[in-house]
């Protein structure tokens, strides 16, 4: 996974990596909202305070770039889609192409918004261990009447360990595979079968014994939660965050 | 907690975990990728009914929104929702729902499934055309030909082969332990 993915989380000591997770995780819901939803004034604060995030949890790397290379396919995309089929004043005409001005602005603002969004993913996954997020869920879940809180964080935390075993299970089954020659058959509805089948067959057997392990050691939804102190630099940095929006939004 | 609660419980996990690691495979054809998502929604539909099914995907996409890297291409965040993709993901919970309902009604019989699957994908592409139509300003015509139909063929191939797997892995998903036990040697790698 930590392979496949750049969203992962990178071990450190530094401030966001102390940070309560209930706090970061609040403040990264509410700096994506105040990010889809802010004019370009608060734009550019909220990516000044992105970027001084980023540099706070040693974030900055060429390798980071690159791998963000799919992120700007989409929003090329999305920018010349809102350039072309935006009415308005046009720019360039290329046969029965019209880029317009205000398609091309709406569809910067767009993607400096979704932008923002993926860095402040980045910060906040790469500072935070799933783990603590499963906890900080719950806790956070836990005010709320009839939400199954608990029984979502733990399906969260089974669900972060089952993609890397997964992976690696496809990888096993590949090999083991190709050491029966499958892959020496014409038919590649044969190979694909060969490999889907007892890939999957032996997930859910493993996740049926995973059940039996779990029943067999008494879990229950009434666990004694793990300690996790609210000290006062989560609510300092909570606070900041909270008036840092209100900035960002006023007019 | 019921033995049937839980097993039902991390089948669902595995299923939102098949989901996200489906995504990781994505062959960008266009603003809308060819990933195997789809056909692990029909799956969980399919093998967990409406109710756990409906639970996975909610978790899935709930991960998803946390910024857990789930999403197509090994991204996640609030932002992919308000992304040209953001409809078919929506769109993922009442499938999965749909999917499962029907299934169900079938009696898990071959034909209910496929017909169950051309619904589940139905109810995806329609929150997803509406959505990207919306957020890219395209019209109607036009959100069909890059968000639909370069993905016809290739969804009927996901929709009969979730119905397959369904019947394969039923038993597995349903038995006692006594008859996964007999069942491990074969499977295993």
């Amino acid at each position: 996974m930590a392979q496949l993915s750049i969203l992962t989380f990178r071990p450190g000591k530094t401030l966001m990596h102390r940070l309560d997770t209930r706090c970061k995780l609040l403040s990264f819901i509410i700096l994506s909202l105040t990010a889809l939803n802010a004019e370009l004034r608060g734009l550019l604060i909220l990516s000044l305070f992105t970027l001084s995030l980023m540099g706070v949890s040693r974030l900055f790397s060429l390798g980071l770039c690159l791998k963000l290379r799919r992120l700007f396919f989409f929003l090329v995309f999305v920018w010349l889609a809102r350039s072309l089929f935006t009415q308005g004043t046009p720019l360039i005409s290329v046969s029965f192409l019209t880029f317009t001005w205000e398609g091309a602005a709406d569809g910067a603002l767009i993607c400096y918004r979704m932008t923002l969004v993926v860095f402040l993913s980045l910060v906040y996954t790469a500072t935070t261990k799933p783990s603590r997020t499963r906890e900080a869920l719950h806790r956070m879940l836990r005010p709320f009447p009839f939400v199954p809180g608990k029984q979502i964080a733990d399906m969260m935390g089974l669900m972060t360990r089952f993609v890397p075993f997964i992976l690696d299970r496809i990888g096993e089954t590949a090999e083991s595979q190709r050491a029966r020659c499958v892959e020496n058959r014409k038919n590649p509805i044969y190979r694909i079968k060969s490999l889907a089948v007892p890939l999957l067959q032996g997930l859910f057997v493993d996740a049926h014994f995973l059940s039996e392990a779990m029943e067999a050691r008494c879990y229950a939804q009434n666990q004694t939660p793990v300690p996790m102190p609210l000290d006062r630099t989560g609510w300092i940095g909570l606070s900041a965050v909270f008036f840092l929006c209100l900035l960002c939004m006023m007019p | 907690m019921p033995e049937y609660r839980l097993k039902k419980m991390v089948f669902a996990s595995l299923c939102a975990a098949l989901t996200a690691a489906g995504a990781f495979v994505a062959i960008p054809v266009g603003p809308v990728p060819i990933v195997l998502q789809n056909f692990f929604v029909l799956l969980t539909g399919l093998l967990l009914g409406s109710r756990w099914g409906t639970a996975s995907m909610g978790v899935y996409l709930a991960a998803g929104v946390l910024g857990l890297p789930v999403f197509a291409g090994g991204t996640g965040g609030i932002g992919r929702f308000m992304g040209p993709t953001g409809g078919y993901l929506i769109g993922y919970l009442p499938a999965v729902f749909l999917v499962g309902r029907i299934s169900e009604m079938a009696h898990a019989r071959l034909a209910g499934d496929v017909f169950a699957g051309i619904c589940g994908s139905a109810v995806v592409y329609a929150f997803g055309i509406v959505w990207l139509s919306f957020i890219t300003r395209m019209n109607l015509e036009k959100a069909l030909a890059i968000g639909f139909f370069p993905f016809i063929i290739g969804d009927a191939i996901k929709i009969v082969a979730a119905a397959a797997a369904a019947r394969v892995l039923r038993p597995v998903v349903g038995t006692s332990s006594e008859s996964i036990s007999s069942n491990t040697s074969s499977s295993f790698p």
